[in-house]
């Protein structure tokens, strides 16, 4: 009985594998946590220059534009916020020298996904894409005591997977997504990357709209 | 409650900033304050420096170029037992050290030789020179290999 009324859930989901009523553009917004690894090449360097670890940020930030293309497939314009760190040195002429990152991705996810009713649905995705890691080092480099304010981006590349499950009514959906991202950036002049990715895990809310009338 | 929150962390900001400049001896241990070409607190003695990046295109060492090459600092303070950082990049060959004048008086009473490594390594002493470490603080290279210096940090211990 329980399997007969799952079957037809799933073929009813499956006769055109859009969004309840028909909708085939999705937004998704999520907020969440990430462990980017601590010890890297360049974590390092900066512990041989002199800086002290002050504050790493693990708040984790996702939006995302979905479009289903295909029968079980959706594409996504994705961008997360990854690795944020702050660094602090004692220059010994006035201010401590400070150091700081903030790492974003931009990526194009190709969504494999699974209706198991119209309210609820599961996915795995990968995607590819660029990341800019925005730096700031702040720094005497004169007789003058200001310090000045030296901004840099960085851009490399990220791969990630992902996961998710998705309940949803006819416009407005709550999801969970966790997964890993490879993003290795920052890089320093002397070669050592960070690993701002890591795993993250999200919560989120979705809105699905564009339906065909 | 505004201006007692403020006044009090000025006054713990002023604090920390007296604090950790007098444990210093050498006023630009990052090799950091250029003015032009040539380092604003360190003397060229002899020789020839050069401005380098070294991990960020805006955090300097100075390269000693060829040899010999002597860069020297008067201390700002003395103190009986100190603790030396030096963060360097230096090729076999190169004969690189930090030397201490006490008296300021010419007389080079303590040696330190930087050992060589293969790129940027941070080194760290303690001494305890017998007199005061106070004078001159001089840093030499007497060999034809690399050498660049990002930091020679000496403070209190």
């Amino acid at each position: 009985m329980v399997t007969g009324c799952l079957s037809a859930a799933v073929e009813a989901a499956a006769e055109d594998q859009l969004f309840v009523e028909g909708q085939r553009i999705g937004l998704e917004l999520g907020l969440g946590g990430g462990w980017a690894p601590r010890d890297t090449a360049y974590t390092r360097t900066l512990e041989t220059f002199g800086f002290e670890h002050w504050t790493t940020s693990q708040f984790r930030f996702s939006a995302a534009l979905e479009t289903i293309v295909v029968r079980y497939f959706s594409l996504l314009l994705q961008t997360n916020r990854l690795d944020k760190q702050e660094w602090n040195r004692d220059s010994g002429i006035g201010d401590d020298d400070h150091f700081n990152w903030n790492t974003w991705t931009l990526d194009v996810h190709l969504r494999a996904f699974y209706p198991v009713t119209h309210w609820f649905r599961v996915y795995a995705q990968f995607g590819v894409g660029p990341t800019f890691t925005g730096t700031r080092l702040y720094v005497r480099t004169t007789s003058s005591p200001e310090q000045t304010r030296f901004r840099e981006v960085d851009v490399g590349y990220n791969i990630a997977g992902l996961g998710g499950l998705e309940l949803t009514s006819r416009h407005v959906g709550f999801f969970t997504q966790g997964g890993y991202f490879y993003a290795p950036s920052p890089k320093n002049l002397l070669g050592d990357r960070h690993q701002s990715g890591g795993g993250v895990l999200l919560l989120g809310i979705s809105f699905h709209f564009g339906s065909r009338s | 409650m505004r201006r007692s929150t403020a006044f009090l962390l000025a006054a713990a900001g002023f604090l920390s900033t007296a604090a950790t400049c007098e444990t210093d001896l050498i006023e630009d241990a990052g090799f950091q304050l250029w003015c032009g070409d040539r380092l604003c607190v360190w003397e060229l003695e002899e020789g020839e420096i050069r401005k380098v990046a070294t991990w960020h295109s805006n955090d300097y060492g100075v390269e000693l170029v060829g040899a010999p090459v002597s860069l020297s600092s008067p201390a700002a303070r003395s103190a009986s037992s100190v603790r030396i950082e030096v963060v360097s990049d230096v090729e076999r060959g190169a004969m690189v050290t930090v030397e201490i004048d006490q008296e300021g008086d010419g007389v080079i009473d303590w040696v330190l030789p930087v050992p060589p490594s293969d790129g940027f390594v941070s080194r760290i002493w303690e001494s305890q020179p017998g007199a005061d470490a106070g004078g001159v603080f001089y840093l030499r290279k007497s060999g034809p290999g690399r050498a660049v210096v990002a930091r020679l940090r000496v403070s209190r211990s």
